[in-house]
């Protein structure tokens, strides 16, 4: 099974259970990936009559099938887009001077259809990074390459969307903004109404089309910039703080959005996004680079780079009702190596050969009140622990 | 339609629509067809006027009102114009296509810099409608014939025979004949000249020269006059007569009133022996304010062809025989000059093609950098022209300002350059496109000055004339292609624009820090 069907059994799933929210916007995807114009209309008229037939079941079942089997039908030939490395960067460094802030050495890979995530306290070189990664920045040394084709710089940096975390305003019609992008992208000027409409119904901007960019919330801002990246089909997306300003349930709408955005068959990009979101930026991405005062941290114990090592002890991040001297001695047995409080949470470090269950076996037999608890071994977030 | 011609636009041609190119053309059209038609129709030729009477209360209203407009239309466009920036975006942009947007630019700022030349050129088509250039050329030359029998100067002789270059009104000091014809001092003493080998004294009516109109050169007014003159000495009074006639049926045609018939004009300067007479013909009735003077023996007052009439108070000269002759030649003296040397030609267009040009790359400039990096760059600008004045003023030379300001420009540009080469980053270069873009217009004319001045120096260490040194045809033909060479100018501007243009797309490519 291909990625592109395994990807159309969970889209089928969403409608078994009845999750049009997420079929709708599957559906855009895959109509998208078809790049056919009929398909385009298609699905743009279906969204029409779904505008004013929300409640009619049964129909919209129907038609959601129906639509769904014309689209797998014509997607299930077309080839998958191959996962090559878009970019590498072989210990990069960047400076702002003598005794100013520097970022790296940085070593990374990332492939198309991949996300890396970046994480760290503020000021530690995330945004550094990013702007390198966007070219906005020069290396002060080592190099960063982009492995796909481009003529010259210019070339190269219309395949890279950039996303600060401040946005620049958008004047005048969302979607006029959207179609003027749409045309200088190359698109016919038969499809590009459809396509347009198409990605902003994706994005859940169907309401807001004809807003002035002053009324939108930031969320709705980050979106209309993804939707406007979605038309400029970048190799890499590289986002700063996407998440910041946006509630919890916009931040995992978005992070979903990156997702599917990412790993389509067809059309896979390389996203690379920073965020202070430990937990929900380590669920959707692929990659976490750390970084402290602009130095990169790894996760685990590599054979090839010493420098950056941490020990593979099993750290867990947890809330009780006892005081750190009562849980010191309670989890002594398991060996406690330390046991920190920070910001309300207790953080409790165990050799490498305790597991999570030897922890959770023990906290119940010793019958510790855990009012919270999460294995961070594999977080970064073990990196902010003071 | 309008917004489904905006939206096809957007769909197929995303620069123009960013441009606003078909509303802002529309608009362009419209006004510059206004101003050419508010110029047409406020224009008109007044026969009641004998001379420039200055009103030009409706010129300076329109000028101010075009500013205004112009001004406004420049700042409504540029609103709409800078609210997308593909370039600045990372958006794709062919090689050529900024090219392209600037060209445009400069086009529609052209545009709106051509109200003021409309207006002026709608004034001047005004006038050429009246006559045809044909007819009007007929007329001119009738009233260049009759202008000799009309009150005006005579010829100076210091030779034998008459020179063709005495003949016309504004020129008649024959000076020039002094250095190719030999003087005699004969001639000088007894006032007189030969004609078909007769002798006629100077004041005689033979000797009087006729006005002349753009359209006809010299040697053309010298052979109307002498055709008059072989007219009068071979006593062809009809073919005299006949010219009377068609000036006093010119002046009919216009309304205005002359107290001599065709005959009476005849007689009063021709029938004459030798052809001298006191008698003249006004050029209009009036001749102004009647001022006594008694020490001047040479303006006393003409009692013969005039007398003094009281009007409110104040005494005026009238001439006893007149025609009116001074309000049909300043009224077509007008009519002629609008089409010999219309005010509207190649020269005062390169004042809205300089002020577009100026505009388009200072606009273009903010456009491709960024709104700090181009306040800095203006800064830069004021502050080094500022010092190379002090410095020229100190050091007193024509040289170094020029020379100043031409370094200031290959330096803009070697930076620029440098900085596209070595890939690294941008660094100031920013600013100094936007020097290099404002700078380039006067490379060529700060070349031209120097080159003049150079030459002027060099031929100001020969002791002989300023004409006679090998510079001066150098130093004339420079003078003279002016113009031409300011178009050269703004055509190289155009031209190299292409290449600035490709080169500014790359060099938006190379990081900023």
């Amino acid at each position: 099974m291909n990625e592109f069907e395994k990807q159309f059994q969970e889209i089928e799933d969403y409608l078994k259970f009845e999750d049009y929210t997420l079929l709708t916007k599957r559906i855009v995807d895959l109509t998208l990936d078809t790049e056919n114009l009929s398909f385009y209309q298609k699905t743009n008229a279906f969204l029409d009559w779904l505008d004013y037939n929300e409640n009619a079941i049964e129909e919209k079942t129907a038609r959601y099938r129906e639509l769904l089997a014309e689209l797998h039908a014509f997607l299930k030939d077309k080839p998958t887009a191959p996962r090559d490395v878009l970019v590498s960067t072989s210990d990069l460094v960047k400076n702002y001077g003598y005794g100013a802030f520097g970022l790296g050495p940085i070593q990374l890979k990332l492939h198309a259809g991949e996300i890396l995530g970046l994480v760290g306290e503020n000021g530690n070189g995330k945004t550094t990074l990013l702007r390198s990664l966007c070219g906005e920045l020069h290396p002060s040394s080592g190099s960063i390459t982009y492995h796909f084709p481009y003529t010259d710089l210019y070339a190269l940096r219309t395949q890279l969307v950039y996303i600060p975390q401040r946005t620049d305003t958008w004047y005048g019609s969302m979607f006029e903004n959207l179609q003027f992008t749409a045309t200088l992208y190359g698109y016919a000027p038969e499809e590009n109404e459809h396509l347009v409409n198409l990605i902003i119904t994706r994005l859940g901007l169907r309401k807001f089309k004809h807003h002035a960019w002053k009324s939108l919330s930031s969320g709705y801002k980050m979106r209309f910039e993804l939707a406007r990246m979605l038309l400029r089909k970048p190799k890499l997306l590289l986002i700063d703080e996407p998440l910041a300003n946006l509630d919890i349930l916009a931040q995992q709408t978005v992070l979903e959005d990156f997702k599917s955005i990412a790993k389509s068959p067809f059309r896979p990009i390389g996203i690379v996004l920073s965020s202070q979101q430990l937990y929900e930026v380590e669920k959707t991405s692929d990659q976490v680079i750390f970084l402290k005062h602009g130095k990169q941290k790894n996760l685990h114990e590599s054979k090839e780079d010493t420098s950056v090592v941490n020990s593979n002890e099993l750290i867990i991040e947890f809330e009780s009702s006892l005081s750190q001297r009562e849980l010191g001695e309670l989890f002594q047995p398991l060996e406690l190596v330390a046991l920190q409080f920070n910001g309300g949470t207790f953080i409790a470090t165990f050799p490498e050969n305790i597991t999570v269950y030897a922890f959770l076996q023990h906290s119940i037999d010793r019958q510790i009140p855990l009012t919270y608890f999460r294995n961070i071994s594999n977080s970064t977030r073990r990196f902010f622990v003071s | 339609m309008f917004q489904s011609i905006q939206k096809n636009m957007l769909l197929k041609h995303p620069v123009l629509w960013n441009l606003r190119v078909i509303p802002a053309v529309i608009i362009l059209v419209i006004l510059n067809i206004l101003s050419f038609g508010f110029g047409f129709i406020t224009e008109f030729i007044d026969f009641k006027e004998y001379e420039n009477n200055y009103h030009y209360e409706n010129n300076i209203s329109f000028i101010f009102l075009a500013i205004a407009i112009s001004l406004l239309l420049l700042i409504l466009w540029l609103v709409n114009y800078f609210k997308n920036n593909a370039f600045k975006a990372f958006y794709p942009v062919k090689p050529g296509q900024l090219y392209k947007e600037w060209l445009l630019l400069f086009g529609m700022l052209f545009g709106m810099s051509l109200f003021i030349p409309a207006f002026f050129y709608g004034k001047e088509v005004k006038i050429r409608s009246y006559y045809s250039e044909a007819e009007l050329r007929k007329r001119a030359a009738i009233l260049s014939e009759a202008s000799f029998f009309i009150e005006g100067s005579y010829s100076f002789h210091n030779t034998i025979e008459t020179y063709e270059g005495d003949v016309v009104t504004e020129t008649a000091v024959a000076v020039d004949s002094a250095a190719v014809v030999e003087t005699t001092d004969s001639v000088k003493d007894c006032h007189c000249f030969y004609l078909r080998g007769k002798k006629y004294s100077t004041g005689s009516l033979l000797n009087k020269n006729i006005d002349s109109y753009s359209f006809f050169d010299q040697p053309t007014d010298s052979l109307r006059r002498l055709k008059i003159q072989n007219w009068l000495i071979d006593q062809k009074k009809d073919s005299v007569i006949n010219v009377m006639k068609a000036y006093l049926a010119i002046a009919n045609e216009h309304n205005l009133k002359g107290n001599v018939t065709p005959e009476e004009w005849y007689a009063l300067l021709v029938e004459n022996p030798e052809f001298e007479t006191l008698n003249s013909i006004g050029p209009k009735q009036d001749d102004g304010v009647y001022i006594q003077n008694e020490y001047n023996f040479n303006n006393r007052f003409d009692s013969i062809n005039k007398y003094i009439v009281n009007v409110d108070n104040e005494a005026r000269e009238y001439y006893r025989h007149y025609v009116p002759h001074d309000y049909l030649d300043y009224n077509y003296n007008r009519m002629v000059n609008a089409y010999v040397s219309p005010d509207m030609n190649l020269t005062s267009l390169l004042i809205p093609l300089y002020i577009a040009l100026g505009l388009s790359l200072l606009i273009f400039s903010f456009r491709v950098t960024s709104g700090k990096q181009w306040l800095i760059a203006l800064v830069v600008v004021i502050i080094f022209n500022i010092l190379s004045g002090i410095i020229t003023a100190l050091i007193n030379s024509d040289y170094s300002y020029p020379i100043a300001i031409l370094f200031l420009l290959f330096s803009a540009y070697f930076y620029f350059i440098r900085t596209t080469i070595k890939k690294e980053s941008k660094k100031i270069s920013g600013i100094m496109i936007n020097i290099l873009l404002w700078v380039t217009p006067s490379f060529w004319m700060f070349v031209y000055y120097l080159v003049l001045e150079i030459l002027k120096d060099l031929s100001y260490n020969y002791h002989s004339t300023y004409v006679n040194t090998p510079y001066y045809p150098t130093i004339q033909f420079l003078k003279d292609y002016l113009v031409p060479i300011n178009y050269f100018n703004i055509l190289f501007v155009i031209v190299i624009m292409a290449y600035f243009t490709r080169v500014i797309r790359k060099w938006r490519g190379i990081a900023e820090e």
